[in-house]
């Protein structure tokens, strides 16, 4: 129970601060603000199954009810992957607009239409 | 299925290659577009040849670990208009071959995965495609940053809402879920969690913020396909988990959708009607549009949306294309007065989808009809306003798309 609260806490504190950094004007803080955010849900995806069970590795179990759910796990490592992804190409994006506007201000975006 | 996935893959990649090398001579890239072309179309009659009867499983796992592609009958109208926009555009368009082969591979699977977490992948690898879609032409980070950052966001929430539904179900396959979820209120939040997902995808009012500060970004050329597939594919994906998991919506949730439908047709016409620049007039449109398919998922059968949704891209296609890249005409602004007609045109159409997938038994195919004529005469409009020949190949074309999509529904529509 405790190990669900801890985690609880966790997931909405990260969703928190991702979701305040999201909304800020710079945008290496919306980004952080992504990262942020998109941990907060892969825990969130991993907290989908039980958390009491055995990993599910090394071992031969008598009783399958023992074993972990290893498929958010698969699940958690695939999202993972491609939020970094995702977030990789977005920071090149940043890195090459602040070389051209010499800004980091989100607003300016809409200054230069 | 995923042979044909991995086939498109290896394809978009070695085009990539091709357009990679310095100065690639005009032999080898006349080579790969038509070795691109016949492909598509050898991919495309395995994919609707298939029976719909039959699934594939990836790895040969049981549909708890493996991922099943599955296509019904119902979707391969939609699958067809899909590959067919992209043929033609490889044919005679030829532009950033690799990127578009890329995004039909992400369209490919969207369409026919059949599990919850795989079809939040495809998404995403179409985002990426559809982020660089901005920067081919020239550096247009701005438009990759107002566009990225909300899907970004709706991809957090659809893996909010797949962690809910796998949590109530035990199962990520999409007919899995429907034999054992029950419908309760944490069912209804990752339903929901789903939903706004998807609409802020589809560019529904109030989730629509991104869709006039960036489609209008995009080139010319590239607009009239991001225009007729992308914002449609995120309510291909909303009815597809809705209908195939057979989820019930709670009554509060669909009556607010119905509103936001509603309201999303009315502003997105009335934004568009005044709006002078051609792509972001079409981008406003969009929401509009995206309220009448919202609207359409809502009342209607799965099988009529997804007739609509094939229409809508042919259609949107052929008319953008010949308008956009058919040579000598500004992209901006455009003249507000004959931009307003065939917005009112499309408008009243789809005001005939309502009235037609609303109607027992459904007469979409009528519909059908209702697009050639209207395709006809705005394409007869612009060679008369503009003095220029439209391109006989695209009004050829799409007639004999549209014609095909028609005979389609009829065949469905004889076989109940």
């Amino acid at each position: 129970m405790e190990d669900r609260l801890v985690i609880a806490i966790l997931i909405g504190s990260l969703s928190g601060v991702g979701c305040y950094l999201i909304l800020q004007n710079s945008l290496v803080r919306i980004l952080i603000g992504l990262f942020t955010l998109s941990n907060a849900v892969n825990l969130f995806l991993f907290c989908s199954s039980d958390l009491n069970g055995i990993a599910p590795v090394g071992k031969e179990f008598q009783n399958p009810d023992q074993i972990a759910d290893p498929l958010p796990q698969a699940l958690v490592l695939t999202a993972i992957v491609i939020g970094f992804g995702i977030i990789s190409l977005l920071t090149g994006v940043v890195l090459k607009l602040n070389e051209k506007l010499r800004c980091d201000d989100f607003r300016m975006l809409d200054v230069e239409d | 299925m995923s042979l044909n996935i991995t086939a498109l893959l290896i394809l978009a990649i070695a085009n990539l290659a091709v357009e990679s090398i310095p100065s690639p001579k005009q032999a080898l890239n006349k080579i790969f577009k038509w070795i691109s072309a016949i492909s598509l179309v050898g991919i495309m009659t395995i994919i609707l040849t298939e029976s719909h009867n039959e699934s594939e499983t990836v790895g040969g796992y049981e549909p708890r670990l493996g991922i099943e592609f599955r296509v019904s009958l119902a979707e391969k109208p939609l699958i067809f208009s899909t590959f067919a926009i992209f043929l033609h555009f490889l044919l005679f368009v030829d532009h950033a071959r690799s990127l578009m082969i890329f995004l039909l591979t992400a369209l490919t699977g969207v369409f026919t995965t059949n599990d919850l977490f795989n079809l939040f992948v495809w998404f995403e690898l179409l985002l990426t495609a559809s982020f660089i879609a901005p920067i081919i032409s020239k550096p247009n980070f701005k438009a990759v940053l107002k566009y990225a950052i909300p899907s970004v966001i709706a991809s957090a929430m659809f893996l909010i809402g797949i962690g809910i539904l796998y949590k109530n179900s035990g199962y990520l396959n999409l007919n899995e879920i429907s034999n054992s979820i029950q419908n309760t209120n944490q069912t209804q939040i990752g339903i929901l969690f789903v939903a706004i997902a998807m609409l802020t995808k589809a560019g529904i009012v109030p989730f629509h913020f991104w869709l006039g500060a960036s489609y209008h970004n995009f080139n010319n050329i590239i607009f009239p396909i991001i225009y007729a597939t992308l914002t449609k594919i995120g309510l291909f994906a909303l009815s597809k988990v809705l209908h195939k998991a057979d989820l019930t919506l709670d009554p509060t949730l669909s009556s607010v959708m119905i509103v936001l439908s509603i309201v999303s047709i009315s502003s997105g016409f009335i934004l568009a009607f005044f709006e002078p620049n051609i792509k972001r007039c079409f981008a406003f449109f969009s929401i509009c549009k995206s309220g009448f398919l919202l609207a359409c998922l809502l009342w209607s059968s799965p099988s009529v949306f997804y007739t609509y949704l094939a229409y809508d891209t042919l259609f949107s296609y052929f008319f953008l294309i010949s308008l956009l890249t058919d040579r000598n005409i500004p992209s901006t602004p455009i003249m507000f007065g004959w931009l307003g007609f065939p917005i009112s045109g499309f408008f009243l159409t789809n005001i005939m989808l309502i009235i037609s997938s609303h109607a027992n038994p459904s007469f979409v195919g009528i519909y059908g009809l209702f697009k050639i004529l209207a395709l006809v005469l705005l394409l007869k409009i612009k060679s008369m306003k503009e003095e220029t020949k439209v391109s006989l190949p695209d009004s050829v074309f799409a007639l004999i798309l549209i014609i095909l999509i028609s005979a389609f529904s009829v065949y469905d529509f004889v076989n109940g």
